[in-house]
């Protein structure tokens, strides 16, 4: 396994900078539930946004008002922007995981070693997911932390804490989806400074169809359902928090997942590696 | 035996040749130079045969076994030396040299004596992180990670490029101490010099064709280079086919030839005394005298 120690080696500086800056994000967000919670919030909110249009309140998640007097259905709301940094994240690792050693020109010490192809593969494939995992977790340690130090007394702090590790299950989940199509891409892409660009436009450009899809009740032309094409949609944090996961968009990601990982196997045991 | 056999290897980036048609043998023991000018297509046929590039057409194998297909069990045995060496910035030399032997499944506890040996002999310090080397001391380091797990065949792709001169021949000596121990090297080079110095053969490359094979041996240097000066112009001076062994002719200087000669002496004097020069001169034929053959001016062979 030296490729997955080497790759989680070169990745452990922007794994610790990204999850540093994600867990005191968090922690700030949810600073601001106590203040949230006391008062009317939740009415000043919704006479703010009474004149909205249905379409724009769906779109931004505000069709069914958050309480924020109870601190899941808050962090929740919190946890579909800290989804969407965490899908921006996962993209850009698996983007820059082949390509990188590529435009970096280490390709040529890495495979100049005795590795198959397919090693290299999988075990960047497994580093990029055991990176993201230490991201996750990061993310789940300050949600638990602001859950204990920002919760009312009255809260129920076991189905707080469960309900942190269902959504943040789902983050994880949706933050897979964006890492395995970035896997792909770093196999098409023909250099590594594409690999921003690349992950900004999957992940905002995928949200923005979500955003189209709420706005337009899901349906353009009652062709598609438009939620199908934004794996944050996948997982939608107040969503799982109220019904859980849905069976169709489980399948819908690890199908994505396996296509992506297929084609990107395929493609890279064939392709040149330049440098 | 042959360790590295290449047969009719093409490649091609998209409309732009790398390499039209190489193919050359080395054999076991041997240390082989890879000479050609820029471009020529040296560097792909090294990334061809470190499997990096996948062939349009031909095939190359190493030990026996298909570059392709073998390639993870052919590098067990491999050392390579990149042109341009990029290796991950934040490691340090050691961590590269240690992670190296792990990649060939040894324990690195095992080669600390040639790891001390190696950096010693090569001036490298172990514990800078390779940002924070210069060109030359890349280059050391790359070397020192190609040797380290003792390889049957090392590649170098132009190994003395930003090394000082007294570090070169550490080098040259001490790839000379292994290959007398068997080990076989194949390195790219545009210095003729050490080509000469140190190969037994030498392979030309030409726009991604290989040319020629030389011979360096001490009996194949009976090659010499002729140079003959006339006191007028001679438009029409062509070699005589009486001298079936001389080739290369070029023109060098104002009224002045060059050619080479690899026969018996005496016909060769018997038609420099027919034509009567202003001045000639005949000398063994260098290396760098082939190339400049080879390469110049398109008069080739």
């Amino acid at each position: 396994m030296n490729v997955l120690r080497l790759e989680i080696f070169n990745q452990r500086k922007g794994l610790i900078i990204w999850s540093l800056i994600m867990f005191v994000s968090v922690f700030l967000f949810m600073a601001f539930f106590p203040s949230m919670s006391g008062g009317n919030m939740g009415e000043i909110l919704a006479a703010e946004t009474s004149s909205f249009s249905k379409e724009m309140l769906s779109a931004f998640g505000l069709d069914k008002m958050p309480d924020f007097s109870k601190i899941d259905e808050y962090f929740a709301y919190v946890m579909q922007y800290i989804a969407l940094a965490g899908g921006i994240y996962a993209a850009l690792r698996g983007a820059s995981s082949l390509i990188g050693e590529e435009t970096s020109g280490t390709i040529e010490y890495l495979y100049a070693q005795p590795v198959r192809r397919s090693e290299i593969f999988f075990q960047k494939l497994l580093a990029s997911i055991i990176t993201f995992f230490f991201y996750s977790a990061a993310v789940t340690a300050s949600s638990l932390l602001s859950i204990i130090c920002f919760k009312m007394k009255d809260t129920d702090l076991s189905s707080a804490v469960s309900g942190v590790l269902v959504v943040m299950l789902g983050m994880f989940f949706s933050g897979l989806v964006f890492l395995c199509i970035g896997f792909f891409m770093s196999t098409v892409m023909k250099s590594a400074r594409q690999v921003a660009s690349m992950a900004n436009g999957v992940v905002f450009g995928t949200y923005i169809l979500g955003i189209f899809a709420h706005a337009f009740d899901k349906k353009i032309d009652g062709i598609i359902n438009m939620t199908y094409l934004s794996p944050l949609d996948y997982a939608i944090p107040a969503d799982i928090l109220r019904d859980g996961f849905q069976a169709k968009y489980v399948l819908l990601g690890f199908g994505i997942m396996i296509i992506s990982i297929g084609c990107a196997y395929s493609i890279y045991l064939k392709k040149d590696l330049k440098s | 035996m042959s360790v590295i056999s290449i047969n009719r290897l093409k490649k091609y980036y998209g409309k732009s040749r790398g390499v039209e048609q190489v193919t050359f043998d080395v054999e076991e023991g041997e240390i082989f130079g890879f000479i050609g000018p820029n471009g020529a297509g040296k560097s792909t046929t090294i990334k061809l045969l470190l499997s990096l590039l996948k062939p349009d057409e031909g095939s190359a194998s190493i030990f026996g076994m298909d570059v392709i297909k073998d390639s993870a069990r052919i590098k067990e045995d491999l050392g390579y030396v990149p042109g341009e060496v990029r290796y991950y910035p934040e490691m340090r030399v050691g961590q590269l040299l240690d992670t190296t032997l792990r990649f060939h499944h040894k324990n690195p506890a095992d080669y600390a004596s040639l790891q001390k040996e190696l950096c010693d002999l090569f001036d490298i310090d172990t514990s800078k992180k390779f940002d924070s080397l210069s060109l030359g001391n890349k280059k050391k380091a790359a070397i020192a990670q190609a040797l380290i797990h003792s390889p049957k065949l090392i590649i170098l792709d132009e190994p003395t490029n930003g090394l000082d001169p007294l570090i070169q021949k550490y080098l040259f000596d001490y790839l000379r101490k292994i290959n007398r121990t068997g080990t076989t090297i194949l390195f790219s080079s545009h210095n003729l010099t050490e080509v000469q110095a140190n190969c037994s053969r030498a392979a030309f490359i030409k726009e991604g064709t290989i040319i020629e094979m030389e011979d360096l041996t001490s009996n194949a240097k009976s090659d010499k280079v002729v140079v003959v000066t006339f006191a007028s112009p001679q438009p029409d001076f062509l070699l005589p086919s009486s001298l079936s062994q001389a080739s290369h002719l070029r023109v060098t200087g104002e009224n002045e030839y060059t050619f080479h000669f690899g026969g018996e002496p005496k016909p060769l004097l018997a038609y420099l005394s027919e034509l009567s020069p202003k001045d000639f001169a005949v000398e063994n034929a260098s290396l760098e005298s082939r190339f400049l053959a080879y390469y110049e001016g398109g008069h080739t062979k």
